[in-house]
């Protein structure tokens, strides 16, 4: 099945439809949030330090506001269909995370589970919304949790590479080239990172 | 009213209002510029020119509020990024009209889109001058390639073009800069097509960039590759009026430039039989006023220059200025693209680039220029514009799914990936057209425009031909995953819309004359898009200055002689 198409079905297409490397701003208010509730917010934190969790030379999601960056971009941005999605699955997959089942669980429940499994889950969206009688709590938690952490992540990359300390400290970052190369061997252009800008 | 008086008036200060204006002032002529929109200062009023994505919300991505404002000009998915969406219009504050589709994108302010515009320059050839003849629609050009040349040759030294000399039929040499570097991509392409066609080549495209030495204006020096262009460039690296035209027009000391002035009306004299000014409504105050000059220089883009005629009626011309052959507004025209393919290779994972290019590679066009070339299912042709990248997505992601491998991952390049689109000629019809909407007035009382103008037969089936050969020459070349597309949008979406005024030999069938005179006012000059009496498949911008700078000096050279 074409994941792609059966979670833009589910109206979250919101991080994997930009085909261009468009940057974000990493916007780090204290105490104030957008979209989620701060309970909320702190679970797509922790999750998001989860899935990038830094290394002793890069800084983990929430060293550069990657959550922020998510909150402030779903209320601006993403239409309001896919926000009533974004929250009502935000709020089952923090109603199943308990002491056994911590972020981490659904994590790797969500990402390295065999494909026939992940493959269920996808039928289970694409028949989503085909009977009046749906409602958000039809599909089960592992297909809204799969979902959700799906979208979220492709954001999460974007927020991440595109946040000020990691465009300017870690990638290769020039803003004004002065000249143009049209083929070079990636070690001397960027030293094998990607370019910034 | 306030009366003032000038030699020449010129509406517009985009590409072709700069160059009416510099070559006016520049022969001697005090000439008024007006401009509906605010004034724009080259480097000082362009913002986000320096501006990294973390220093703009979402990187620049536009809210659903900002979306609101601009949900016409939305329809090509850049327009309305945050780095240049003060350039183009409030859609809510300048409505227009569709009774089909009509993507109209444009900005209101001084230097017009020569700020916002894509820069590839390309000449049109002699097969483009005598296509209307040939095949029968529209009329015929008034000119040939040969009375262009000179003028052409004109603006590209004064610009500054880069690319690269092919020694083509279909698209003409020019006098170019410096060509930019194609990517190790590019080059498969360019390789595969010289071994596998008698008749396709692919260049870098001719883009108005400065790639050597410098050009007259503000401080125009080298392009810096910063592909920013969009935004003003500050080191004046791109042909623009704000940092080339209007400041060669200003050292003159001839020119009066006056932002925020909506002509809407010519005002002609029965007696004389000419024009004798204009009626402007300032933005603003929303007072009017009227000035007087002996010629006028309408540059306000096509659609505009043409609304202004149209709006400018008396007993002599009851359905608009110039109109006695009844095609004003007709015919318009544009070019189609969304269409094409695009791949992916494994090689070259060792390889990138440095800079980040304003511009892309081109395939000129190799349908219907000769009798091998010609095929039955449509007329006439078109040209591929596209580039090779680096993706931003490393392959490995999909692997290692999360974690502190999947972190280090995230920061490496993915694989190359190569695509183009065509840009096809889209034929005269007289059926496409524009007109006004008395009844829909906009905030200064004036009529709003309509459009009615739909692809036909020969654009679909062009268009059928573009997405097989893009696809096929992709795939001779060795690349994998090719993919075509075809998203045909409105007529408007390549925003070279132009051809409601066109040229032509017969004034009983076109408005203008080969100097862009409309036939009936010979005072009165069109020299924006709206002249073209036939689109090509070529960028057009290059060809409105060079029309542009030929009836200028024709216009001076008919002052001397007490023609005008």
């Amino acid at each position: 099945m074409d994941r792609r198409e059966a979670l833009k079905k589910m109206g979250l297409s919101f991080g994997v439809i930009i085909a261009s490397p468009i940057l974000f701003n990493s916007c780090t208010k204290e105490s104030q949030t957008y979209f989620f509730s701060e309970l909320e917010l702190q679970l797509i934190s922790d999750t998001a330090d989860v899935i990038i969790p830094g290394t002793d030379k890069l800084p983990k999601a929430s060293d550069v506001g990657v959550a922020q960056y998510i909150d402030h971009y779903i209320l601006d941005i993403v239409d309001n269909d896919e926000q009533s999605r974004i929250k009502s699955f935000t709020k089952r997959y923090l109603s199943v995370i308990n002491p056994q089942k911590p972020i981490e669980f659904w994590v790797e429940h969500t990402f390295l589970s065999p494909e026939v499994e992940t493959d269920n889950w996808l039928k289970e969206i694409d028949n989503f919304g085909n009977n009046d009688s749906d409602t958000d709590a039809t599909l089960s938690d592992s297909a809204a949790v799969y979902t959700l952490l799906t979208n979220l992540k492709s954001l999460m990359i974007r927020a991440y590479r595109g946040s000020e300390f990691v465009g300017e400290q870690i990638l290769a970052y020039d803003p004004v080239p002065g000249r143009q190369v049209g083929c070079v061997d990636i070690q001397q252009a960027t030293g094998g990172r990607i370019w910034s800008l | 009213m306030k009366n003032n008086e000038f030699d020449a008036i010129v509406v517009g200060t985009g590409i072709s209002g700069g160059w009416a204006a510099k070559e006016l002032t520049e022969k001697g002529l005090k000439t008024l510029v007006l401009e509906r929109g605010r004034m724009i200062e080259h480097i000082t009023d362009y913002p986000t020119a320096y501006l990294d994505p973390w220093d703009m919300d979402h990187g620049g991505q536009p809210t659903k509020e900002d979306i609101k404002r601009q949900y016409k000009q939305h329809r090509t998915g850049y327009t309305t990024d945050r780095a240049h969406s003060h350039f183009f219009v409030d859609d809510l504050e300048h409505p227009y009209n569709e009774d089909k589709r009509f993507d109209w994108m444009r900005g209101y302010h001084v230097g017009g889109r020569s700020l916002m515009w894509g820069r590839q320059s390309y000449r049109l050839s002699e097969m483009d001058f005598e296509a209307n003849a040939k095949d029968g629609y529209g009329v015929d050009w008034p000119l040939r390639y040969k009375d262009i040349k000179p003028w052409y040759d004109y603006v590209e030294q004064y610009i500054g073009v880069s690319g690269e000399n092919l020694g083509l039929k279909q698209l003409p040499d020019g006098k170019f800069l410096k060509p930019m570097e194609l990517n190790c991509v590019e080059e498969v392409l360019k390789s595969s097509l010289k071994t596998s066609y008698t008749n396709r080549l692919l260049t870098i495209g001719r883009t108005a960039h400065i790639t050597e030495g410098t050009k007259e204006g503000l401080g125009r020096v080298n392009c810096q590759f910063r592909n920013r262009c969009m935004r003003g460039c500050p080191y004046g690296a791109y042909f623009s009026s704000n940092s080339s035209t209007l400041p060669a027009a200003d050292k003159t000391g001839n020119m009066t430039l006056m932002p925020n002035s909506i002509v809407h009306e010519i005002i002609f004299d029965e007696q004389s039989q000419r024009a004798t000014g204009v009626r402007v409504i300032d933005t603003e105050t929303k007072e009017q006023y009227e000035y007087k000059a002996r010629i006028i220089f309408l540059c306000a883009s096509t659609v505009a220059s043409t609304s202004i005629l149209m709006q400018s009626r008396s007993a002599r011309f009851p359905n608009g200025m110039g109109n006695d052959s009844g095609e004003l507004g007709h015919n318009i025209m544009d070019h189609h693209l969304g269409v094409g393919a695009s791949g992916s290779t494994e090689n070259f994972r060792n390889k990138y680039y440095i800079g980040r290019r304003p511009n892309g590679f081109y395939i000129p066009r190799f349908r219907n220029i000769d009798n091998a070339s010609k095929v039955d299912q449509f007329l006439r042709g078109y040209g591929y514009q596209g580039g090779g990248s680096r993706s931003n997505w490393s392959d490995q992601i999909a692997e290692l799914q999360y974690g502190a491998g999947f972190n280090e991952a995230i920061l490496e390049p993915g694989g190359w990936s190569i695509g183009m689109t065509g840009f096809g000629e889209f034929l005269p019809y007289h059926e496409n057209r524009m007109y006004l909407d008395y009844e829909k007035t906009d905030k200064w009382g004036l009529p709003t425009v309509t459009f009615d103008a739909e692809f036909k037969e020969n654009e679909y089936k062009m268009r059928e031909d573009m997405k097989n050969q893009a696809a096929e020459m992709l795939e001779v070349a060795g690349f994998k995953n090719v993919s075509t597309f075809n998203n045909v949008g409105g007529p408007g979406l390549g925003i070279h819309e132009m051809g409601t005024a066109r040229m032509g030999k017969d004034p009983s069938t076109s408005v203008l004359n080969k100097f862009n005179q409309v036939h009936s006012v010979k005072n009165v000059f069109v020299t924006d898009g709206s002249f073209m009496t036939s689109s090509g498949c070529q960028n057009p911008s290059l060809t409105y200055m060079a029309f542009t700078a030929r009836a200028a000096n024709f216009a001076v050279e008919e002052l001397k002689k007490m023609n005008l």
